[in-house]
């Protein structure tokens, strides 16, 4: 055990760019997790039977298989496709393991969106909806106007809390040779011979955005809190 | 199909392994959890401070990071001890290694469930207890802690599923469960596809039926736990 891995230009070095790469799977995730999740959500509780059957079947599975079941079914099985190497899929998602990881990433993610924001569609009062309804807007103009307005203010918690679950799941990446915060300096600490320094240092990295997002998410709802009568949260 | 065949029994083994980790390892945390929750709730502030503390950080951790810890850690530990002593020390098992990461882990989030549940309980019954006459660790061991047990039965269920699916995090530190077994399937036909997907439909299956035992032993009046939130 040497402490001579903290005064290495190189450790550091990896352990910034994993925190970029965490922090860049986690809001890419996110984003796209949550246009997967959406849709989900809304053929789960508007659409007829076969996409509702869909909806419901990809919830199971998306959020019933671990994440590095998924990974590695993607990352060593998509190669193996017959022909998917000249296809427009090759280029774009599994060509590279950083891709393969975004999309097991927002498969598995967008499973658990799916769940909060249809949570959160079901809060809305159905008096709000009516009363769009009542002066004449269109159900899509209802939806973007009033449903998801009203919805997203009430899962901002969950949102939050699902946030910090991808900054955590996405160190699950490492394994499939992703050198994310956990992966990076682990690789350095290998050549190095010092397998335990490393983990400390990202345990302490991913303890710090954890508590930032938490912050960020409760300053988010205290700000959001405006118009429900509680100005005191601000 | 038919390369997989005479591999299914090795891969039922590894599913047992699997269950057999999260059984080892849930009842553990419950009970970690549970002393932390009362340490939480309890009237010496260091232990309380404490108790926030071993939460917080065990919530923000990664799993994965965890379980890295806790194999490289045990043995470092191990060895220093062993070498101060003058004496070798095994090195911990995988398996041994993956069951202190999960029930330390999964440990912080049951406190935090069972924290909620105490919330939930009304103080009268603790109360009527003291009023005739227990001791206040009677009270907590015969009063509050059932109760609380009883409030998050639902909650807890979901986190045994939750369990069961970080559980595969242990075939990075080489314990022989489903997904290392499917990887080593899948090297040996060189058919990852049919492999991962048979691993995802033995985790599914066990999803499955653990929502369905949910349901059956604790039926409709306790199937309101909601989701579980792991940070």
């Amino acid at each position: 055990m040497s402490i001579d891995l903290l005064y290495l230009p190189e450790f550091w070095w990896a352990v910034l760019r994993g925190l970029g790469i965490t922090v860049f799977l986690t809001i890419t995730t996110m984003a796209l997790g949550l246009l997967v999740g959406t849709g989900i959500a809304l053929l789960r509780l508007y659409a007829t039977w076969p996409l509702r059957w869909f909806a419901i079947v990809y919830v199971f599975i998306f959020r019933g298989v671990p994440l590095l079941v998924l990974l590695f079914f993607f990352y060593y099985g998509a190669p193996r496709i017959p022909g998917i190497q000249q296809t427009f899929f090759w280029d774009l998602i599994f060509a590279s393991a950083l891709s393969t990881a975004v999309f097991a990433l927002t498969l598995n993610n967008g499973g658990y969106l799916a769940e909060i924001i249809r949570g959160g569609i079901l809060t809305v009062p159905r008096g709000l909806i009516e009363a769009g309804e009542a002066i004449g807007m269109t159900p899509v103009r209802v939806f973007f106007r009033i449903t998801l307005p009203v919805g997203f203010r009430n899962i901002v918690a969950s949102l939050g809390n699902e946030t910090i679950a991808v900054i955590k799941a996405s160190a699950i990446t490492s394994i499939i040779t992703i050198r994310d915060l956990l992966g990076g300096p682990v690789v350095v600490g290998k050549i190095y011979l010092d397998q335990f320094t490393p983990l400390l240092v990202a345990a302490v990295f991913y303890f710090a955005l954890v508590q930032i997002v938490e912050f960020a998410t409760q300053r988010l709802i205290a700000g959001l809190a405006v118009g429900n009568g509680d100005r005191k949260a601000l | 199909m038919s390369l997989l065949t005479p591999y299914i029994p090795f891969l039922l083994l590894g599913l047992l392994t699997t269950l057999l980790l999260s059984a080892v390892a849930f009842p553990i945390s419950i009970v970690l959890g549970l002393s932390v929750a009362h340490a939480r709730v309890g009237r010496s502030p260091a232990m309380r401070g404490f108790a926030k503390a071993f939460v917080t950080v065990f919530r923000s951790l990664p799993e994965l990071l965890v379980m890295f810890l806790s194999f490289y850690g045990i043995n470092f530990l191990l060895n220093g001890v062993g070498g101060a002593l003058g004496i070798p020390m095994p090195n911990a098992t995988p398996f041994v290694a993956a069951v202190i990461a999960l029930s330390i882990q999964f440990g912080a989030y049951s406190a935090e469930i069972l924290r909620d549940a105490h919330r939930s309980l009304p103080v009268g019954l603790a109360e009527a207890g003291r009023a005739v006459g227990l001791t206040e660790a009677k009270v907590r061991s015969r009063i509050v802690t059932p109760l609380m047990l009883r409030a998050s039965l639902p909650s807890l269920g979901n986190l045994y599923l939750v369990l069961l699916k970080i559980s595969a995090l242990a075939s990075a530190i080489g314990v022989d469960e489903l997904t290392r077994r499917s990887n080593l399937v899948s090297g040996a036909i060189k058919d990852p596809f049919l492999c991962f997907g048979v691993a995802a439909l033995g985790y599914l299956l066990l999803a499955g039926l653990g929502s369905l035992i949910q349901e059956w032993v604790f039926g409709r009046r306790f199937a309101k736990g909601g989701p579980v939130s792991v940070h």
